[in-house]
């Protein structure tokens, strides 16, 4: 009768333990989920900016080339080059190389 | 009592759980559509991802056009109402309006125009003023376009104007570094139908599909503040950009070419002009110009005909310039030889019409060499008469003429050769100096190119790389056809140089270019007669010993002279000799 009782009494504070350990359990995800939840839902304020950063790089980049593109110009340079005194050749010498310029 | 009350009480719970019961049927079922739909749009936002257009390089990868953020500058009229003052009519106001508008947007259109004389600078204004009022006097309307395609500094300048009601979409425009160079090879970008951008003649036209890519869009969830939400993946298709078209032309050709033209057709007072130089290897287009050209940056200022590429589009009889396909097919075909010996005594008849040659003189037992040093209609009958019709023609039809040369640029012509069937004996002597046909400018340096080439006519093409998100497509060289024999095509290649050096021109051309080439002077056809209007052209190639480009240039209608040998051949030359220390091609003392 007493070995009885003390099975019960054994089982009774296992099945305690399991409930308890899968209410922790529980509580333990739930919580971790309204944490992850939360990162994820604010996390869209920085992607929002991310996206912002990104635009404006793109369209600081895309300015700077075509400044680029805008200083690399022949009317430009041509520009440029009459400023500075730049005069166009009326004798030009093409040299075509036929064979090794030194030879031993 | 207590039962009565009980019963009240049951009634009154039971109406109630019927209203309710009613009303979520009402929500859930009957508004359900409704209710999804507004529900959507609260947490749902959809962004339209535009398209970058693609970018047109140079062949060494320099950028010939690119895009730049500009704006569309807009009104919400009942905004705009709003800081109308009670003491004016709503027309008083909104020309008050545009008074302070109109000065801002006048600057931008004249932005980059070098001379803008007062009637013009009058002209635009009346038209941009004309344009706001208009926008602005459709009061029953509530957003309307004010200008398009505007620049960050005018935005500014208008947000300094602190116009309560004037907002601004971010769009973007076009950008060329180069200015006008270029611009009818080039093409521009306008609206098509439903207001999107779309390519127009040249390379934006033919292209416009490849560089305008695809919009896309995306939904993704927000949060009351409009802020994505991470939780749930966006859904949609992204927006794919335009490509890239890294092209044949060499912008410092071109930049030569364009300037050269320009200074001709003014010179020599022609009604307009084109230029078009290939490789002759490849018959990759180096450069091509027209002239009167137009404004890049704002094509609506200029006229309609501007737009077009004359070297594709334009249509004419070649005249003595076509004697290189004449002489090409009676020497390959074996009709005649180096020693054949034309009578050429004087004018000569055709189907009951007299053929002469340009200045009536005429020069007995000429050889061929002669016959093309004195462009002699006679000699080159004389010639297309022992090859035969069917011969010449074939040979005709073989060099590209009659069809489009395929090239990848929008508005190309085909020119016209008639059928076999319509073909007399007078059209076979008119064909043989190049009237009775006609031609493009494209067609006929092309066929120059085939001599140049050892007899390999190549398909003529702008673009040798499209430059995509998802890849690159090359585009190689295409042979066409073998045209004339190797032999054939070396002893034109000598007979033209003999052509030019002792040509019509000898006196005013510089020498030592080693060019092989031939003048044209084709009177133009008005209402079925030949008119004293000309084409004046010469198509050429050079150096003769191993050829790298050909060169098309073609006045029409010049009025300082109209002769081809006294306009369109020193022009030529005069591009020749900007370009031979730039290729590095020797010139011989």
């Amino acid at each position: 009768m007493n070995n009885t009782s003390d099975k019960e009494k054994k089982n009774k504070s296992i099945y305690k333990s399991a409930v308890s350990l899968l209410v922790i359990i529980v509580l333990c995800l739930s919580f971790t989920r309204v944490v992850l939840s939360n990162i994820l839902a604010t996390s869209g304020q920085r992607l929002a900016a991310a996206n912002q950063k990104v635009q404006i790089f793109q369209e600081e980049n895309q300015t700077l080339e075509n400044e680029i593109s805008k200083l690399n110009s022949l009317t430009r340079v041509e520009e440029l080059a009459k400023k500075k005194g730049f005069v166009k050749s009326t004798n030009v010498e093409i040299l075509i190389p036929t064979g090794p310029i030194a030879k031993r | 009592m207590n039962h009565k009350r009980l019963i009240f009480l049951e009634i009154l719970l039971f109406l109630f759980s019927a209203v309710i019961i009613g009303r979520l049927f009402y929500w859930q079922v009957l508004k359900h559509e409704s209710f999804s739909v507004a529900a959507k749009t609260q947490i749902e936002n959809t962004v339209l991802l535009g398209a970058k257009r693609g970018k047109i390089l140079d062949s060494d990868g320099s950028v010939l056009v690119a895009n730049q953020k500009a704006y569309l500058a807009y009104a919400i009229l009942p905004e705009i109402k709003k800081i109308r003052s009670k003491n004016e009519t709503y027309d008083e106001f909104v020309k008050g309006l545009a008074d302070r508008l109109t000065p801002v947007l006048v600057k931008e259109k004249l932005a980059g125009k070098e001379k803008v004389s007062q009637s013009e600078k009058d002209a635009v204004r009346e038209e941009i003023k004309a344009n706001i009022l208009l926008q602005l006097r459709q009061s029953d309307l509530v957003w309307v376009p004010l200008a398009r395609k505007i620049g960050e500094e005018t935005k500014k300048k208008i947000e300094d104007l602190n116009i309560k009601g004037i907002g601004f979409e971010e769009d973007s425009k076009r950008f060329y570094p180069e200015g006008a160079l270029a611009a009818n090879l080039l093409g521009f970008v306008g609206k098509d139908e439903k207001g999107n951008d779309k390519g127009y003649f040249g390379l934006e036209g033919y292209h416009t599909s490849k560089l305008s890519g695809r919009a896309g869009r995306l939904i993704q969830e927000v949060d009351a503040l409009g802020r994505p939400i991470l939780a749930a993946s966006p859904e949609g298709l992204g927006a794919l950009d335009g490509s890239d078209l890294l092209t044949t032309i060499d912008r410092s050709v071109q930049f030569v070419v364009d300037r050269k033209l320009e200074e001709g057709v003014k010179r020599f007072g022609a009604k307009s002009g084109t230029v078009i130089v290939l490789d002759t290897k490849t018959s990759a287009l180096l450069a091509s110009a027209s002239y009167p050209t137009f404004d890049l940056v704002d094509p609506s200022g200029s006229s309609s005909e501007s737009y077009k590429n004359l070297g594709i589009s334009e249509v004419y009889e070649p005249g003595s310039t076509f004697k290189l396909v004449t002489f090409s097919s009676a020497l390959d075909s074996g009709s005649i030889t180096t020693d054949t010996i034309c009578p050429c005594k004087g004018p000569i008849k055709a189907s009951g019409y007299e053929v002469q040659t340009f200045d009536n003189k005429y020069h007995p037992d000429s050889t061929i060499t002669d016959i093309l040093q004195h462009s002699d209609n006679v000699g080159a009958a004389f010639a297309a008469k022992k090859t035969g019709t069917d011969k010449l023609l074939s040979y005709i039809k073989s060099f590209g003429f009659g069809v489009s040369t395929g090239i990848d640029l929008q508005g190309e012509e085909a020119g016209i050769i008639k059928e076999r069937g319509d073909w007399h004996e007078i059209d076979l002597v008119t064909a043989a100096f190049g009237q009775g046909l006609s031609v493009t400018s494209l067609q006929m340096v092309n066929a120059i190119a085939a001599i140049a080439n050892d007899g390999v006519l190549m398909k003529p093409f702008t673009v040798q790389k499209i430059i995509g998100p998802k890849g690159e497509i090359e585009f190689k060289p295409k042979q066409i056809r073998r045209v004339i024999t190797s032999s054939t095509a070396a002893l034109m290649r000598q007979l033209l140089l003999a052509a030019v050096e002792g040509g019509e021109a000898k006196r005013i051309i510089p020498h030592g270019y080693r060019i092989g080439g031939k003048t044209g002077t084709a009177q133009v056809p008005v209402a079925g007669r030949y008119s004293t209007k000309t084409v004046a052209s010469f198509v050429g190639f050079g150096p003769v010993e191993d050829p790298t480009f050909a060169m098309i240039v073609v006045l029409f209608e010049p009025s300082a002279s109209i002769f081809a040998a006294e306009t369109a051949e020193p022009l030529f030359f005069e591009i020749v000799k900007e370009l031979y220390p730039y290729w590095g091609i020797p010139v011989e003392k």
